[in-house]
């Protein structure tokens, strides 16, 4: 699996360098997105996790160019698809580019699909919005899109109206149109969250073949770790706008660096813990109208130092970094000041003697910039 | 949804049961003699006695009633003595007119709330939303006969652009009757010149008119359509490199129109008061200034005869409005 | 994000649904909150100033009629100008203000009154009762307000008080509605809470729970439709159903003008001016609580919060 990553590596389909999305209102600014940068390889997966308020949507949104317009503003940053930036591209061009090279699944099936129109006729539109077919010819292909899908008699389902439909068809519609006309890149915003536990698993797996099968490359965004695990080889964590840790997904599940990441994967209930207690991660997730001074995470955080509510930490190879244990892998991101050492993982809490997280200094979150 | 429509429809009975019952009861229930009321304040007593041995009002109320039921039932709305006809050809004269005047003023109110509610949501938040907001609540606070009387002073009076009031100048002729409303008449026959008279009469009053169902629906539809551009599936039309064009007639607009349609019954309410007051100011030959003129001239039988069926349109345009809704929106029309 | 600030002084209360309102006696704040808000309050105000003291302010008898100033267009003398008998227009309608005022509040009493007790007992009795008030409800709403309202004035014989009655009959089906909207959802709520925990402290708490909601509900209809009154009274009374000269009503006023709207344009143009300015002030006083009450969060982020 590594080695085809590899191979693959030399042109990354996408490119994000140093985004950041502000969005103004009346009463404060909210930097919902900091500085993101990653690349995701052809036919690559990659995963953006946390909680709400970390980002994850916004960034999507961005390279989408679909952010609420007089609101929300990409004060920096560059978007490489392929050869073209996509922030310097026009409205119209980039409105050729969605649902054809960038496609999005959305995160609620009830909500994602036109309650007044039919399931036909929102396939058909997509097909027939960039290409010019007739119209038999797309409910044609839109019968066969949706027989791909899983969605059983597809021809009779082409007139049935979304809430007609369970949930996990729901989203498979969702997932058919956007397929549809191959994209190079799918980004998949909480596809399974409004779904079954049974349902989910099928939906992943659909999307895990369609996309293997059609060579696009797929960034999912969740707040689940769980998901993660089955559908990508790279997991990017997010908080509070930051990308704190980015690394393999093997890497993330068993030696993590962050202590939100730490906090995260604590946080996943599993069937061999059942009897103990979860250790959720205290606080919640940070305002975003203040800028903070430090690392954003560092009010919830157990291994806060002094230095961690007065300097951000920057996102650096791990390499560099090593509490205790060997040497890390390469292509281990981190920003963080006092990472979790390897035998801190499994009990999520530090296990230094005498450790006691730094306490806040008077001016520890302060509000840097008014509108 | 067989059943729900049934259930509306009995509903619909009874409410109209219900309204003529109020109708009789009003007409009934007066001060002084119902008799002299009918005859005419001119009648003589030989007259009166004359009228409440044919309309057997010394009968009990009970029988009355009945009386009044079965005349309803065969379409009889009595006499009017003002116009010496019978009340319901008098209505039936009147009543085209009436509909010409709502009519344009509903698609004219409606049309400008729809573009007005839209372009709201898009800005919503600056300049352009609230002076929508603020025309809105013109619309519904002006006072209609104001309006009209102000309008036609500037626009007759010390303009002279538009005509004080008719549906046409007294020197044009009227077009065949077709349908009753004149620009149509006048448009199916080709005389383009009797249409453009017509038109011209019709600016007025339509436009006065129509402030008020603008009013109403203008923060309808700008309430639903920031409801609409709230929602997933817009976010995923546009994801589908949809025009933006298109992701507002499809999406967003065939979904914001649903709650406006709720809102049309609400409109014929406005409309039915406004048509009384509009058609009085610009002596307007429809419904409401025979109820007015009958209200003036103590004709009881065109008074109570016109507000039954002002009363009756309403209700059973209601009724339309509730079973459209339910076929236009296909959540419910397939459950 | 809820500021605290604002429950803790109870600013903020949640509804029956659970959703956030605000208070509507915040003043400062909801002064705050748009520029049209001012407008209303200080139009509103206005007028109830004008009704207040508007003997003391107007600057001769509104009755007062002097042949030698007929037909006068307005001056420093007169305001507004006079009219065919030379009263002052200007203080006719400062009189005028009055009427519509009491008018309106007698109306709205009535209406109110009368249509929050039947709901009240409607929606808490239930079954039979609740059906018959419900069915009657319907009926006087199936009707299009204004031409009953006309419809029983005319039966009645053309006057003030037979115009306030009919309103007052086409008002309360609307409250009786609302109230027992309001009373339904919460006894429901209220059996939750009662279930939970059979303390008489409990049941206060939701009582004040229900005061405080119907209360806030109460004050933006009742805002909005004195401005409704105000106008109905006034169309009605144009129409001749309800003041009848020599009052100094609005409608009354400007229906006298009519014959003269050629010759004399001030006569129909002034009372006309402040009626619309009237309804206009209460109708954004109305509006804007309606918008304060139920703030709507989706707002400052455009729905986007992640």
């Amino acid at each position: 699996m590594d080695g085809r990553a590899q191979a693959a590596a030399s042109d990354p389909v996408l490119r994000v360098r140093d985004l950041s999305v502000r969005f103004d209102s009346r009463r404060n600014v909210v930097h919902a997105v900091n500085g993101v940068s990653f690349d995701l390889e052809v036919g690559g997966a990659l995963g953006l996790v946390g909680e709400s308020g970390s980002g994850k949507t916004v960034t999507s949104l961005a390279i989408l160019r679909l952010l609420p317009r007089p609101a929300a503003r990409i004060v920096t940053g560059e978007i490489w698809l392929g050869d073209r930036d996509l922030i310097r591209l026009s409205d119209r061009e980039m409105r050729r580019l969605r649902g054809k090279e960038i496609s999005l699944v959305p995160q609620d099936p009830l909500s994602g699909l036109n309650p007044v129109l039919t399931v036909g006729e929102q396939v058909v539109e997509t097909l027939r919005a960039h290409e010019s077919i007739r119209r038999r010819e797309a409910r044609h292909r839109a019968a066969e899109l949706l027989g791909t899908v899983g969605i059983p008699r597809p021809s009779d389902q082409l007139d049935r109206y979304p809430h007609q439909f369970s949930g996990g068809m729901r989203q498979r519609v969702l997932i058919a149109i956007a397929l549809a006309l191959r994209p190079t890149l799918l980004i998949a915003d909480e596809p399974t969250t409004a779904l079954d536990v049974t349902v989910q698993a099928q939906v992943l797996d659909l999307l895990h073949e369609l996309t293997a099968q059609h060579g696009t490359a797929i960034l999912l965004i969740s707040h689940d770790l769980g998901i993660m695990a089955r559908m990508t080889r790279r997991i990017m964590v997010m908080y509070a706008g930051y990308v704190v840790e980015s690394a393999p997904t093997v890497e993330i599940f068993a030696r993590p660096g962050h202590p939100y990441t730490a906090g995260l994967l604590q946080s996943i209930p599993r069937v061999a813990d059942a009897g103990r207690p979860l250790t959720p991660i205290a606080g919640s997730p940070p305002e975003l109208d203040r800028r903070p001074r430090g690392c954003p995470f560092a009010p919830r955080c157990a291994w806060a130092l002094d230095v961690c509510w007065r300097e951000m930490p920057s996102l650096a190879p791990m390499g560099a970094l090593s509490f205790s244990g060997g040497p890390r892998p390469v292509g281990h991101l981190l920003a963080c000041h006092n990472p979790v050492a390897a035998d801190e993982v499994e009990g999520g809490r530090p296990l230094r003697p005498g450790f006691r997280p730094a306490p806040p200094p008077e001016d520890g979150l302060v509000a840097q910039e008014t509108t | 949804m067989g059943t729900v429509i049934a259930r509306r429809l009995a509903f619909m009975v009874f409410v109209l049961w219900g309204v003529t019952l109020v109708t009789f009861f009003l007409s009934r229930v007066v001060p002084g003699d119902p008799a002299r009321l009918m005859a005419g304040p001119e009648a003589s007593q030989a007259a009166v006695a004359h009228i409440a041995r044919i309309y057997g009002l010394n009968d009990p109320l009970i029988v009355q009633y009945g009386r009044y039921m079965r005349d309803l039932i065969h379409g009889n709305l009595g006499f009017s003595f003002v116009t010496r006809r019978n009340v319901r050809t008098d209505i039936a004269t009147f009543l085209p007119a009436t509909i010409e005047l709502a009519g344009y003023a509903l698609v004219v109110g409606f049309v400008l709330a729809l573009v007005t509610g839209t372009v709201a949501a898009y800005r919503r938040g600056t300049a352009t939303d609230a002076a929508g907001r603020l025309t809105a609540i013109a619309g519904l606070s002006l006072p209609v006969f104001w309006l009209a009387l102000l309008l036609q002073l500037l626009f007759h009076t010390k303009l002279g652009w538009l005509p004080l009031g008719g549906r046409l100048d007294p020197a044009v002729t009227p077009p065949p009757h077709l349908t009753g409303l004149l620009t149509v008449d006048s448009l199916l026959t080709g005389d383009f010149a009797t249409f453009v008279n017509a038109a011209e009469h019709l600016v007025l009053p339509v436009v006065v008119l129509a402030a008020g169902v603008y009013g109403l629906m203008v923060r309808i539809m700008r309430t639903s359509v920031l409801d609409s551009l709230g929602e997933e599936y817009v976010r995923t039309a546009e994801a589908k490199g949809l025009s933006r064009w298109r992701v507002l007639r499809r999406h967003v607009l065939r979904n914001a129109m649903l709650p406006a349609v709720t809102v049309l019954g609400l409109e014929f309410g406005l409309l039915a008061a406004g048509v009384f007051v509009v058609e009085s100011v610009f002596q307007w030959p429809g419904i409401g200034n025979y109820a007015f003129q009958a209200i003036q001239a103590n004709d009881y039988n065109a008074t109570i005869g016109a507000t039954l069926v002002i009363a009756i349109i309403y209700v059973v345009i209601n009724l339309i409005v509730d079973i459209a809704y339910l076929y236009l929106d296909p959540r419910i029309r397939y459950t | 994000m809820i500021n605290q600030d604002a429950v803790e002084q109870g600013h903020l209360t949640r509804g029956t649904a659970g959703q956030l309102r605000r208070a509507p006696w915040a003043v400062q704040p909801f002064l705050a909150e748009s520029r049209l808000n001012v407008l209303g309050v200080a139009i509103v105000a206005l007028v109830l100033l004008l009704a207040l003291f508007g003997p003391l302010i107007a600057p001769e008898n509104p009755n007062q009629i002097n042949l030698l100033a007929i037909l006068q267009p307005p001056s420093v003398h007169h305001w507004f100008g006079t009219d065919n008998l030379g009263r002052d227009l200007f203080s006719r309608v400062i009189a005028g203000t009055r009427i519509s005022v009491e008018v309106a509040v007698i109306i709205l009493s009535l209406s109110v009154t009368f249509g929050t007790a039947l709901g009240i007992v409607s929606g808490l009795a239930g079954g039979l009762v609740d059906e018959i008030v419900m069915r009657v409800t319907d009926l006087f709403l199936a009707f299009p307000g204004f031409v009953l309202a006309a419809a029983i004035a005319a039966t009645l014989g053309p006057s003030l008080q037979h115009t306030v009655l009919a309103l007052a009959v086409v008002f309360w089906p609307w409250y009786t509605r609302l109230i027992r909207g309001q009373v339904l959802s919460l006894r429901e709520r209220e059996f939750v809470l009662a279930a939970r925990v059979a303390r008489a402290g409990t049941m206060w708490i939701a009582t004040r729970h229900l005061a405080r909601n119907v209360l806030a509900i109460l004050v933006v209809q009742v805002s909005l439709d004195v401005g409704y009154a105000i106008l109905a009274t006034s169309s009605l009374s144009f129409l001749g159903l309800g003041a009848q000269p020599p009052s100094p009503e609005w409608g009354a006023i400007i229906a006298d003008g009519r014959s003269y709207i050629q010759t004399a344009w001030w006569w129909i143009t002034f009372p006309g001016l402040v009626l619309a300015l009237t309804v206009l002030g209460f109708n954004l006083l109305g509006d804007g609580l309606r918008d304060w009450i139920d703030p709507r969060l989706r707002g400052s982020l455009g729905g986007v919060q992640e």
